[in-house]
């Protein structure tokens, strides 16, 4: 089964959503900031989606996917936003960045989960 | 302006200064409250999800024990999906605790604005903040992160809110 990688700087997020995920039987790699996120793909994590809040302090969502992406082992991995922010405009902006999909928090288990099936192949 | 005049201008000052001292007081008493609300919201929900896993296992675990009985087993499925589900909406937490920071980040603001005002008062013995309030609050509005503030922020000032309604939202997009 695929590993996802979710970022968050929520711990009810990191707690509710890795719940969810790992029921489906999906494997999960933990990151509460973009940082402690980017530096885990720098070292190498095998990793089949990410999954990022926008809104984090520090590096937020929009700048990590951009750092990720500029790894080549990570260029066409898919990447979703999972965020309370529903403006068009930020989705745009994540889209040009690189992302795949987005979600508006908070997310059901269904929502989530079809979700995720249409980007992870 | 004659010797009266003068001295009331003058209370009327020293009672203006001091007022603004409290609101900053208030400011940073009020952050302290939100911050720990924050934290006894967070603890409270991440205790209630401890307790939603343990319930859900536990209704998986009799539901094989009463395999025998059709209608207990199917009730504990139903169960297991209702605590199942009950666990995703502690999600709610995560939006609560952008709002406190929100009103955290505008308490200090306000806080930094009343501070700056007192500080340009001693100078030119009349409050008059480096930054207006209207440039603040629009620093507030563009720190907004759901649409649900930015309409609430609009419905407060009473001016048109061009944020849709959160029911036409597309919940999920791929691009």
């Amino acid at each position: 089964m695929s590993t996802i990688m979710l970022v968050d700087d929520s711990a009810t997020i990191l707690l509710s959503i890795a719940s969810i995920l790992t029921k489906a039987g999906y494997t999960v790699e933990k990151a509460s900031n973009a940082e402690l996120a980017l530096k885990k793909f720098n070292d190498g994590v095998k990793v089949d989606l990410l999954i990022t809040d926008l809104n984090m302090p520090g590096m937020n969502g929009i700048e990590l996917i951009k750092e990720v992406r500029k790894l080549p082992a990570y260029k066409f991995m898919p990447i979703l936003f999972l965020t309370t922010e529903s403006q068009q405009s930020k989705r745009m902006e994540a889209k040009a960045a690189g992302a795949s999909g987005w979600i508006v928090k908070p997310a059901t288990a269904d929502e989530l989960l079809n979700t995720i099936k249409l980007v992870i192949r | 302006m004659n010797d009266d005049a003068s001295r009331q201008t003058e209370a009327l000052s020293e009672a203006t200064v001091c007022g603004l001292s409290q609101i900053h007081d208030l400011c940073e008493v009020l952050k302290s409250q939100m911050a720990l609300i924050d934290k006894t919201a967070e603890n409270a929900v991440l205790t209630l999800h401890h307790h939603l896993v343990e319930s859900s296992e536990l209704a998986v675990l009799c539901a094989q024990d009463m395999a025998t009985s059709s209608a207990a087993s199917s009730m504990l499925v139903r169960l297991h999906n209702e605590l199942d589900t009950m666990g995703a909406e502690l999600q709610f937490q995560d939006a609560v605790r952008q709002q406190i920071v929100t009103v955290v980040g505008a308490l200090d603001m306000l806080s930094h604005y009343v501070a700056d005002g007192l500080q340009r008062a001693n100078e030119a013995k009349a409050f008059n903040p480096s930054l207006a309030m209207s440039e603040q609050m629009e620093k507030l509005y563009q720190a907004y992160v759901m649409d649900s503030q930015r309409a609430a922020h609009d419905a407060a000032l009473k001016r048109d809110s061009s944020i849709a309604d959160s029911a036409g939202i597309q919940r999920t997009e791929l691009f």
